[in-house]
């Protein structure tokens, strides 16, 4: 190793020291917006780096330089606009589709070396083939499945699971194939098996997310992210870049650690969630409902006195409030009743929304002070000293019959909003949750339904509160 | 083909890179330990003249 490349190396242990300090830092709210900008830091230094590092060897042809800077300034471009434009409620579309191209790059990094070295004397084989074929399976499966992903989320593609007999027979056929070719192309040199190779991954990430249905998306998004750095940390082996490397590995390691911890708050395995939705299985729906239990509605009046006369309130937000937009409309609800002196506080299921962060980052936009979001095992306790839990939108993760075996939700950790003194509950219709089965909480005898459009029970809501206190 | 390859990859890697860190900037930009004053004047400002009328 060279004085110089020596230096180089150097400075990549200063971007991956960024890398990590950037995560760590990533972990409290007051801290983050830092952590990101020491990452940025790192990923600047990085990329300097390695551009140091081509000018020095010139081994970039003038061609070469025109293609990669004129591919930088467009990616970079289309990044910075779909960054700056994209609505809140559309992230994690946006999200979705970041990791596709994070995905494709990967594989094409390790496309392109195995082409390049094909054309030359001594052809494609050695060590580096293990690495390329694994990036070229994961980066194309990731590439292919969260393209599905982000159709789903935009509503493109049914959210619904999609599910057809023999799926599995061709998911597992797909798989043999890709596995079976780049086997082959371990020992033989061949441009048509790394097509299959490439074809076969595309296929397989398609059908692997078009059975997955919308409420297990943030599992989903979050494995397909950890995939993403596993790709590239293929790349960075491929064409021996450590930062490359360090970096992928840091993003397909907490990738990993967030799926699992997603998994786990739904009490499934991650081979469950991929294999499909709720319901496709044959387990009996045995939910302790009877047939003639009545639901109790209200109207926004009575709802307002609860509320405006409760000492503490506990909002529980999901998905139904991300559809409906209505962010803006339970922080202004939230305002006027903590100008009355009311505690006010969110619980978070840690899956609730589309992705990972998906609460937490829409009522960040209506100016929500993140104090203020509180996780399950946190905010749990407090139930109990509740005067009024008002669910919004959100269904399973509060469904009672989870602590009882024997149905599909059983074993899932709750919100325990059945625990409250007094329950309200803003859903436009008595309509199933994700998993398909009725919620116990909404035939409780404290619990109150508000059938309305999110948005349009928080405006009717706040506009009852003013009325009633003037 | 290989030029057309490395061009697809510059572009994918750096809408990746720029993209995330600018919307993550923008997603934590939102996170506030209080609600500051200013800042909410337009959302508000629409809720309130529907809520009112």
């Amino acid at each position: 190793m060279s004085g110089f490349t020596g230096a180089i190396q150097l400075v990549y242990v200063l971007a991956a020291a960024c890398f990590v300090i950037g995560l760590h830092l990533m972990n409290s709210p007051a801290t983050a917006r830092r952590g990101n900008q020491v990452s940025m830091a790192g990923m600047v230094i990085a990329v300097v780096a390695t551009l140091v590092l081509l000018i020095h060897d010139g081994t970039v042809t003038a061609a070469g330089w025109i293609v990669m800077i004129s591919g930088v300034l467009i990616g970079s471009a289309i990044g910075l606009y779909a960054a700056r434009t994209v609505q809140m409620t559309a992230m994690p579309q946006l999200v979705s589709a970041f990791n596709a191209v994070g995905g494709g790059a990967a594989a094409l990094i390790a496309i392109y070396g195995y082409i390049e070295s094909e054309a030359n004397a001594g052809g494609a084989l050695g060590t580096t083939t293990v690495f390329t074929l694994l990036d070229v399976i994961i980066g194309a499966v990731t590439f292919s499945g969260s393209i599905i992903a982000a159709g789903k989320l935009q509503g493109v593609i049914g959210g619904q699971p999609i599910v057809f007999k023999g799926g599995q027979a061709v998911n597992v056929a797909l798989a043999v194939v890709a596995i079976g070719a780049a086997a082959y192309m371990l020992t033989t040199a061949s441009l048509p098996a790394l097509l299959v190779v490439i074809l076969a991954s595309l296929a397989f990430g398609v059908m692997m997310v078009l059975p997955i249905g919308g409420a297990d998306m943030p599992v989903v998004i979050s494995l397909l992210n950890a995939f993403t750095g596993t790709a590239v940390a293929m790349a960075g082996f491929v064409i021996a870049n450590w930062a490359l490397i360090v970096a992928g590995a840091l993003v397909g390691a907490s990738g990993s650690i967030l799926t699992k911890l997603m998994a786990d708050a739904m009490n499934r395995s991650l081979a469950n969630i991929i294999v499909g939705g709720f319901g496709t299985g044959d387990s009996a729906i045995a939910a302790a409902v009877a047939a003639d239990a009545q639901v109790r509605s209200i109207a926004a009046d009575d709802a307002a006195i609860q509320l405006a006369y409760a000492s503490k309130v506990i909002i529980v937000p999901g998905y139904g409030l991300a559809a409906a937009q209505a962010q803006h409309g339970v922080a202004e609800l939230a305002k006027i009743l903590e100008d009355r002196g009311i505690e006010v506080s969110y619980a978070i299921h840690p899956v609730a929304g589309r992705m990972p962060g998906h609460m937490n980052v829409l009522l960040a936009e209506a100016n929500v002070p993140y104090p203020q979001l509180r996780e399950m095992d946190e905010i749990n306790p407090e139930f109990a000293r509740t005067d009024v839990a008002l669910v919004i939108g959100a269904n399973d993760v509060t469904n009672p019959a989870a602590r009882r075996p024997g149905n599909d939700i059983s074993g899932m950790p709750i919100l325990d909003v059945d625990q409250a003194k007094s329950i309200i509950v803003v859903k436009r219709s008595m309509g199933t949750g994700y998993a398909g089965m009725e919620n116990e909480l909404y035939f409780d005898p404290k619990t109150s339904m508000y059938f309305a459009d999110a948005k349009k029970a928080m405006s009717e809501l706040t506009a009852a509160v003013k009325t009633l206190v003037g | 083909v290989g030029y057309i390859l490395a061009f697809i990859a510059a572009v994918f890697a750096s809408a990746n890179v720029v993209g995330g860190y600018v919307v993550t900037e923008r997603m934590l930009k939102m996170f506030r330990r209080k609600t500051p004053p200013q800042v909410q004047a337009q959302p508000r400002a629409e809720l309130d003249g529907k809520s009112r009328s």
